[in-house]
């Protein structure tokens, strides 16, 4: 709360904001109560649309009726679930705290709690998943219909129990053809189940893409409230405390006079504008349609191909390789080329002379 | 003369980490010349990589003066020597400038391999060997064991060695007494014509070189003309004096004392170590023993990397060159790496240092390779050329033969390696031609042994094999008509010399089959799969395939990721731009060196 007071005196005047997402690791964990009580503290220090986008993150066990539905008297409009897998075993061993059914039996409540905005969260690429877990996941997850579906190859992150097991136990990771042949199949689902994929782990039926997600990649601006928060404001990115102890104590403590930031913050990177055009490139190629040139002149004052002429070369490679499409202003990854997307990336992470 | 009784010139000579600086160091606090307020840890190694090796590489002498228990001041001149195999040349002409050793021996570790190396060294120069027992201050010191381990393997009297810790300080007066007492004074002729050992010589911005000498007859002073007998230079003396341990001027150094001599010379090779100094208008007749002209025993090429000068280069070596005067260099190309150099080094060890000089001290990129001898092609014309590059090779249809250098081997070692010693050499195509016992437990070997054989890691195998007891020296006698074929390396059909070699036959197939296996383990996935084929002409004789990269994207990139994982990004792009782009395949620097360095025993 105080975050959020803070940042609505010091950056928050006239500023509309028309996404909230409510995240991090299990919020659903939270009291309703406190949820509805923070979306009031954020709807009293920002001017939030009529018509925003308010997602909450969920965990299938999680998720009753009651809570539900102080959801949507506060004002969420979207369900954000992570499925995982419908496959049990792998769900156990993976270590999550749901079965098959709950999620069922949540998706059911939250269609019933009146919900008409929900993204499934599916993962594949996990060591020991096979090829007909994955068909059945995905069987089962389109069978629900949800409005929009995240999918993401399996990242091992050091410190977890997978990690470990992988590096120091043995366990095979998922060889890379196999791993693509999922995220194949999938596409291939999905489209003939009428979701359009509109950026390299994100798929939605028309007119339900992500509002939240899409301002990561079209460099738009976000504020992050909460301990390990990101923001990215006037140029600034920056992030919070990941400790919550150090988060809580930072913003109590009383900021500087003029500061940008409170005091909870972790890190602050002042974007040069040779950052904000990268940044912009790196996430914009994420998308399907890819990035626009015009939009890149009329928000940076400069050519696209002026200021990464030394790479045009090698993006022509990339073109008649098929992996790249340059079609009037736009400049995107083909399907072809989204295995190997970093490829194309990496000619737009550094200006010359810049890095 | 009389001042000479008071002298005693000797040095310590020790297996690496059995104490031998620590003690060199308490020697010197003990008598007085430096406090111990001036004392720098291990104050004889000068140098900054040889403080993180925690090995001595150059030496530093310094004298010193002890006031003995018979009341006599007495005129100590510590030579030291360097520690490592590498440097054995070095290592004898310390020793010959001295009458008696200290040999220090880790009294919880007992006689070890470079003991032994040493001892022989100052044996062969007919010095008296004191042996000192360190490290007695530790639990595990076994001090009688290690009495008798003296004894019988070196066959000196070890019942009076003085017990020490050079850590602790212990027993150092003991030792200082037994100096005294047990290593003879030299005995030179003051009035004889001058004769002096050069045992190191080293560059000074300022001064030029400087010569550090024992002389052994005669004397000389500023003014003086000095001739240096192998060499056959003359020079102006303008500057003599002794090390105590910085520079002191002295009138003039006589028969028996151990000091420095200036005398405006440019380069170290110039005042070889070992040569023998006289004066230039009242000669001595005959040269000190021991002289050796350098010999390389190792060889290397080495290359500016990508994006590095070659002039920086050749300057970096040319300043590396003035103060060492084993280092020697010659351009080379390649047609893959271009322009370089082909260098000569006293082993891998000082080949190791020079290359990491060149990278630390001249902040330079340096790409190492192995370059291939000197082979002598005989054309079906009758013309002959002689060839190094293997890239140069004619046709194979206009070759008659090839010829390949051979060298007479004289190996020693202790008895108990001939058996693998032998192998080893038969494994390197060498011919017995004689072998004989030197002393009850060591033996010599003569093999004829081609060069190419002989340069790169045989040196290295001879010593791992014998634990360091081993020593080698070679010499070109002949060319010899041999089965040698060009191996070429494909990467992704693309022949590339830079891998290219002349070897002989017999060893092809196992070379080939080699370097694929590394190339494959070294080069990165590509976006295509990349056949890697080790060929002779046309024959393919061993092939490996790096698979293909299918996956390279981000799976998940929200808010909190985004900076991250950019850099992420930006640091692999950067990665790649130390790689070298040999046709539509990037190789990474270290392949050269790894390919080329073939080791068959690991």
């Amino acid at each position: 709360m105080e975050e959020l007071g803070f940042y609505s005196r010091s950056i928050g005047r006239g500023r509309r904001v028309d996404s909230v997402f409510i995240g991090g690791g299990t919020p659903t964990i939270l009291d309703a109560e406190d949820i509805y009580r923070i979306l009031e503290a954020a709807r009293a220090n920002f001017a939030v649309e009529p018509n925003a986008e308010i997602t909450i993150e969920s965990n299938p066990a999680t998720l009753t009726p009651e809570k539900l539905d102080r959801y949507r008297k506060a004002g969420i409009n979207r369900i954000s679930m992570g499925v995982q897998s419908m496959d049990d075993s792998l769900l156990a061993f993976m270590g999550r705290a749901h079965t098959a059914q709950e999620v069922l039996d949540s998706y059911r409540l939250i269609k019933e709690a009146g919900f008409t905005n929900i993204n499934l969260d599916v993962m594949f690429g996990v060591p020991g998943q096979t090829l007909e877990m994955w068909q059945e996941t995905v069987r089962q997850v389109l069978e629900l219909e949800p409005n929009h579906l995240s999918f993401y190859s399996l990242e091992l992150a050091e410190g977890t129990q997978l990690y470990r097991q992988v590096t120091e136990e043995g366990l095979k990771e998922t060889p890379t053809e196999l791993d693509r042949q999922m995220y194949h199949y999938l596409l291939a689902q999905m489209k003939g189940h009428g979701y359009e994929q509109y950026e390299i782990s994100n798929g939605a039926l028309p007119g339900y893409s992500c509002r939240h997600n899409l301002k990561y990649w079209n460099l738009d601006e976000y504020l992050g409230i909460g301990a390990s928060a990101h923001s990215y404001v006037n140029h600034v990115r920056w992030a919070n405390q990941g400790d919550i102890f150090r988060y809580i104590e930072g913003v109590q403590t009383p900021p500087d006079r003029k500061a940008l930031t409170t005091q909870a913050v972790d890190w602050i990177h002042h974007n040069s504008l040779a950052d904000d055009m990268t940044d912009y490139a790196f996430t914009a190629l994420r998308k399907n349609r890819g990035l626009d040139k015009e939009d890149f002149a009329k928000r940076f004052g400069m050519d696209f191909w002026q200021v990464f002429h030394g790479e045009r070369p090698a993006f022509e490679g990339f073109l008649a390789e098929g992996k790249a499409a340059e079609e009037g202003q736009s400049i995107r990854i083909t399907g072809k080329g989204m295995d190997m997307a970093n490829q194309i990336i990496s000619l737009f992470v550094g200006i010359d002379g810049e890095e | 003369m009389e001042y000479q009784k008071y002298i005693r010139n000797f040095s310590i000579i020790a297996h690496i980490d059995h104490g031998k600086s620590t003690l060199a160091d308490r020697i010197i606090e003990k008598t007085g010349l430096v406090s111990k307020r001036d004392m720098k840890e291990q104050f004889l190694d000068n140098m900054d990589l040889e403080r993180e090796r925690g090995i001595t590489i150059k030496l530093q002498t310094t004298r010193l003066v002890y006031t003995a228990q018979d009341g006599n001041e007495y005129i100590f001149n510590l030579i030291d020597t360097p520690g490592h195999v590498d440097f054995t040349y070095e290592v004898s002409r310390s020793l010959a400038a001295c009458e008696g050793a200290v040999l220090v021996v880790d009294s919880t570790q007992g006689v070890e391999a470079q003991t032994m190396a040493n001892v022989y060294l100052a044996l062969d120069e007919d010095l008296e060997i004191l042996p000192c027992l360190n490290k007695i201050d530790l639990a595990s010191s076994r001090p009688e064991e290690t009495k008798e381990e003296i004894e019988e393997m070196i066959g000196i009297d070890a019942s009076e060695a003085p017990l020490v810790s050079a850590k602790e300080g212990i027993g150092i007066e003991d030792l200082l007494e037994e100096v005294v007492k047990k290593i003879p004074a030299p005995t030179g002729q003051p009035d004889g014509k001058l004769k002096a050992l050069i045992f190191d010589s080293v560059y000074d911005n300022y001064k030029g070189v400087v010569i550090y000498t024992r002389i052994f007859d005669g004397q000389v002073k500023v003014g003086d003309t000095i001739r240096l007998m192998n060499t056959k230079k003359k020079y102006e003396v303008t500057e003599v004096g002794i090390m105590a341990p910085s520079h002191v001027p002295t009138k003039s150094l006589r028969a028996g004392e151990v000091g420095y001599i200036c005398a405006s010379i440019k380069q170290v090779k110039d005042a070889r170590v070992g040569d023998t100094i006289t004066l230039d208008s009242d000669p001595t007749e005959e040269m000190l023993p021991g002289y050796k002209k350098v010999q390389s025993m190792v060889y290397c090429g080495i290359y500016p990397a990508e994006g590095e000068k070659y002039e920086g280069v050749k300057d970096a070596l040319e300043k590396l060159q003035v103060n060492d005067a084993a280092f020697l260099f010659e351009p080379e190309t390649s047609t893959a790496l271009g322009f370089g150099f082909r260098c000569g080094f006293l082993g891998l060890l000082h080949m190791e240092i020079i290359v990491e000089r060149l990278e630390r001290e001249f902040g330079l990129a340096v790409i190492t390779t192995s370059p291939s001898v000197v082979y002598r092609v005989v054309l079906r014309d009758g013309a002959v050329e002689m060839i190094q590059n293997p890239t140069n090779l004619p046709d194979v249809a206009d070759i008659e033969r090839i010829e390949e250098p051979i060298v007479k081997a004289d190996i020693m070692i202790p008895k108990e390696y001939v058996g693998s010693i032998m192998e080893l050499c038969q494994e390197r195509r060498g011919k017995m031609i004689h072998m004989e016992y030197i002393t009850e437990t060591r033996v010599q070997l003569h093999y004829e042994m081609p060069l190419n054989e002989v340069i790169y890691d045989f040196f290295d195998a001879l010593k791992s094999k014998t634990r360091g007891y081993g020593s080698l020296d070679y010499e070109f006698i002949r060319y010899e008509k041999s089965q040698l074929v060009k191996l070429d390396v494909l990467l992704n059909k693309d022949l590339v010399d830079a891998f290219s070699m002349i070897v002989h036959e017999s060893k092809a197939y196992n070379r080939g089959r080699f370097v694929c296996e590394k190339l494959k383990e070294i080069i990165p996935m590509h976006q295509f799969e990349v056949p890697i084929q080790a060929a002779i002409g046309q024959k393919v004789i061993a092939r490996e395939t790096v698979k293909a990269f299918r996956k390279d994207v981000i799976a998940k990139c929200y808010g909190g990721d985004i900076s991250r994982k950019k850099k992420l990004l930006e640091k692999q792009k950067e990665g790649k731009k130390r790689m070298r782009q040999f046709g539509t395949v990037e190789v990474p620097q270290e392949a050269f060196t790894a390919v080329l360095k073939y080791d068959d025993n690991k």
